[in-house]
Order: C-alpha cells, then structure tokens, then sequence
C-alpha cells in the first residue's frame, strides 16, 4: 500500500537507512490497523467559496440564520444538499468572487476510523481532481481532520466553521495583504460582520480559553505522488498554531488517481494544542481536503459530524482493531 | 298562506294552459338563471379573464409566469382561481359577491393601475391574502397537496424534516410557503433583519 520510493528519499543529514526504519515503523503502525473490516462513510465534501462564520450568521446573506441561531445544526437542513451547494458556488452564482475554474463543486471523501491500545487512526481516500491552477506549487494535496472534545460551541453545530472568518486570507472582507489564518470567534473581544479583525484578546484571556480546551485540534497529511506523506498538526484558537515536532503520523499511497491517507496520533494528548481522546466522550469532527494544489480557502470541505470511541450514537466511533 | 293556495286553485281553474305556461316560463327562466349563474362564475374564474384586467396581467400574471405553478416537469398548472377562489359552493358564492364589491370597483377606481400603486398596495393585498389562506387551513393548497397522498421519504431531506415538524406543530402550508406564486413583499420584520447584524456569538 507504501507506494514510498526509499532510494529517492534524503533529508539533510539523516542517513536513509534510519529513515527507512523509521518510515517502516510508521507503516507498520497504520498497518496494525485491519481496514478490511472496519466501516466507511462517504463524506460528502464541498467547495465553500467565501462563506465565513458571519455570513452564516447573517439572515440577508444566509436565509437559514434565524434556524441556525435558535439551535439547528447545518446538517438538519444541508444534509443531501452538499452537490449542490458545490456547484453552485463553483458555478459563480454565490460566494465567489469569480466562476471557479477546474475544481470541482463536490469531492467525495471516503473515511474509516478505528483505533488499536494506543493511537486514533482515520483513513481518507478521494479521488484526486486535475487542471486547476496551481496554487501551493509545492504540495499536490492536502487531508485535515479538524477535532473539538465539546468545549467550543460552533464545533457542534457547524464543525470548522467556528474557525472560518470573513476577514481571513482569501475571504470577501480580508485586506489585500492580509495573512490572518483561521480563528475562533471566542478569541476576540469584538465582531462585526467583517470579522474580528485585530481585537484580539489579552494574553490572559487565551491562555484561560486554552486551558479550558476551548481551541480546535486539527490533524493534516501533506502529500505528493511519491513522496511519503508530511503530518503537521496544531490548534486554533487566535490563529492557526502549528505545532512543531507533531506527534501525528501520516501515511499516503497514491494509485489509480485515488488518495489513501492514513492519519494517526496518540490517544493521550501529547502536548499543548491536542486533546486527549477518550472513552464515553463525544467528539465533534470536520474534514477537509486541499486537492490538486489548492491552498487557504480552496478546499473543499464536510459539515459537522462526531466521532467518539464507542457506543453507537456518534456518525464514527473507532472501535479498537 | 291558505288564502294565497286558494288564489291559485282558483288561476288554475280559470286557465290551466296560462297556469301551467307560467309555471313552465317559470322554471325555464330559472333554470337559465341557474346555469348563466354557473356559466358566469366559471367564466369569470379563467385565466383568460383575470388578466383581462391590465392591474393583473402586468403585474401579478408576469410574476406567475416564472414559478413552478404555471410550468414544471409534469405540466400540472395551477390557475388563478385554483388558489384564489374556493371550491366548496357557498365559500365561493360568498367570494365572488364579495369580489363585486370589492376588485370590480377598485379596478375602475384605478386603485392598482400603476406599477407604483401596484407595489404601494403589495404588502397590503398579500397579507389579505395570506390571512384569509391561514383562517381557512390552506384550503385552496390541498384543493392539489393532500398531506395523505404525501410520501415523505420522497421528499428532499430538509423537506421532509420541515413538513414533519409543521404537521406536529400544527402549522398550515401558508406559514411556509409565501411568495410561491407573486414576489413576496418584505416584511416589516425582514426589513429590521436588513439592518445591521451585530452580534456574532451562538
């Protein structure tokens, strides 16, 4: 399933046999894993275009906002609409600044999740997409599990779109320089329907959100045809923090023009930004994928959906394999 | 009233032909009244002579036009008078009276002539409208949508999820389904919503 051309690989002054032994534990790893048996979802993901957080919040850009604020979830009206939603933003009709060129409306994202003693592992496959203009030249393609352990509210409602802002990069109301990354509304004192710009809590204030948990994990495999896989996680909270040293693992295989990702991290929390995930606790997950070259806002991406470890009330549970 | 019996036994003695004739005249007479009554009411509920009137075929019949109940898929049409004038006889006797007193002279009043009186009056006419539909239960919707004939596993999620919580709520097709057939005119409540969206927080 390692598609990994070992001769190829060199990374500055590691000699390749430790990185091969090393890459064959990590293989080895999302190999203990018996996927055969484990049950998939085909997630319907979709090309958001500019739909930030306050637009879904506004009735006159979103008709749905009044449901939405008084406790629906985007799932009790959306779900089955994904395609369609999809295409109409690629099209241009809505939230674009321009008819999409060479991305499709809708990517479909099949996903399994199981975990053994140690680590949550989750296996993504989709079909890669081609001839859209290249905007991250150097990554062909991008998975991100985004988890919430039911501390942050939007996670439960509206999965990642807690953490999507009008004003950051890409998105209708960001300046023309502007870098800002995800956020969570709770990070700032103040929002307007732009965003919420600069008013960034004091110190003391994030710090106690994180403590809380009240910050967003996310899990990402950055993958190129044969290349191994490059993980990278982090959380959100006042922007996107990427954690050096990840304890996440990515394993990929590109064939047939088909994506396989395996993603997969210690149960326990390992260090600041990550959340310890347990057993008889709900989790709120979203996923996306940056295919064929995309970059910030150019994914495409799921609703709202929950993972826990067991029982059977979650739309995943990773039972032990 | 036996003094009235005994008048006609007595016509009826002097001329049976005269009485009799008269009788027939009668009932001819009535029954030509009786089917012009009908015929009337009918031809007075077309499409053809509801936009007879400029008011209507300008304005409303144009937005009609582009809505799934003048085309679809499966060529069913629902005219004017099939969601304005009720089925049931009385309701509809009593709508057509009403109609002589009330669109009869506005339209020679010239009451919504113009595009701007039109529009002036929108909001006023439409929630007429939806009034009289909520009172009555959406009578002139299940004239077609019967809720029973309704297979709900059919429908869209987000539609069926919605009609199943009206049905428990006790809401009729109308509290939804505005501005299916004429623009629907913004609302006092929608225009505040047109304001400024201040707080972003769940």
């Amino acid at each position: 399933m390692n598609t990994t051309n070992f001769s190829q690989i060199s990374v500055c002054g590691l000699p390749r046999s430790l990185l091969a032994v090393a890459l064959m534990l990590t293989a080895g790893w999302a190999q203990a894993v018996d996927w055969s048996g484990v049950p998939a979802t085909d997630v319907p993901l979709f090309y958001p275009g500019q739909a930030s957080w306050e637009w879904v919040m506004t009735e006159k850009d979103h008709s749905g906002a009044p449901k939405f604020r008084s406790g629906k979830n985007c799932k009790a009206c959306h779900d089955g609409e994904q395609g369609d939603i999809g295409n109409t933003i690629v099209s241009g009709e809505k939230l674009v600044p321009a008819p999409v060129v060479g991305r499709p409306g809708g990517i479909s994202l099949h996903v399994q999740t199981a975990r053994d003693a140690e680590r949550l592992y989750f296996r993504l496959r989709w079909k890669a997409g081609s001839g859209a203009p290249a905007l991250d030249a150097d990554t062909a393609a991008r998975v991100t599990v985004m988890i919430d352990d039911g501390t942050v509210k939007e996670a439960a409602r509206a999965g990642c779109w807690g953490s999507c802002h009008d004003d950051s990069i890409g998105m209708a109301s960001a300046s023309a320089d502007g870098r800002t990354t995800k956020y969570l509304s709770a990070s700032r004192s103040k929002l307007t329907r732009q965003g919420g710009g600069d008013n960034i809590k004091p110190a003391a204030d994030l710090a106690a959100l994180k403590s809380s948990g009240a910050f967003l994990e996310y899990w990402q495999a950055r993958v190129n045809p044969g290349q191994p896989a490059k993980a990278a996680s982090g959380y959100i909270l006042d922007k996107r923090h990427e954690t050096a040293g990840t304890a996440v693992v990515a394993d990929a295989s590109f064939e047939g023009g088909e994506w396989t990702v395996v993603l997969s991290r210690p149960l326990a929390a390992a260090g600041e930004g990550s959340k310890s995930i347990v057993a008889g606790k709900t989790y709120n997950i979203g996923f996306a994928v940056h295919d064929d070259h995309a970059d910030h806002r150019h994914h495409h991406v799921s609703f709202e959906y929950t993972l826990a470890l067991d029982g059977s009330g979650s739309d995943f549970v990773a039972r032990a394999k | 009233m036996a003094r009235i019996f005994e008048h006609w036994r007595e016509a009826f003695r002097k001329s049976r032909v005269a009485f009799l004739g008269l009788l027939l005249i009668g009932l001819l007479l009535g029954a030509i009244a009786l089917a012009g009554t009908a015929v009337v009411v009918e031809s007075t509920s077309t499409l053809e002579f509801c936009t007879s009137c400029h008011e209507m075929e300008a304005f409303v019949f144009q937005e009609y036009k582009e809505t799934h109940h003048y085309q679809n898929r499966t060529g069913v049409r629902a005219e004017c008078a099939d969601c304005h004038v009720p089925k049931p006889p009385l309701a509809k006797m009593a709508r057509k009276i009403r109609a002589t007193f009330t669109e009869v002279p506005g339209h020679f009043l010239g009451r919504i002539d113009t595009r701007e009186k039109f529009e002036a009056h929108r909001l006023t006419m439409a929630e007429r409208v939806w009034a009289e539909m909520k009172a009555n239960d959406s009578r002139e919707c299940r004239n077609c949508h019967d809720r029973e004939a309704m297979l709900m596993d059919k429908q869209r999620p987000r539609s069926r999820n919605q009609h199943e919580s009206a049905i428990a709520s006790g809401e009729t097709c109308i509290d939804c389904h505005k501005g299916i057939a004429h623009k629907k005119p913004t609302l006092p409540e929608d225009e505040a919503s047109e304001e400024e969206e201040t707080d972003f927080s769940l």
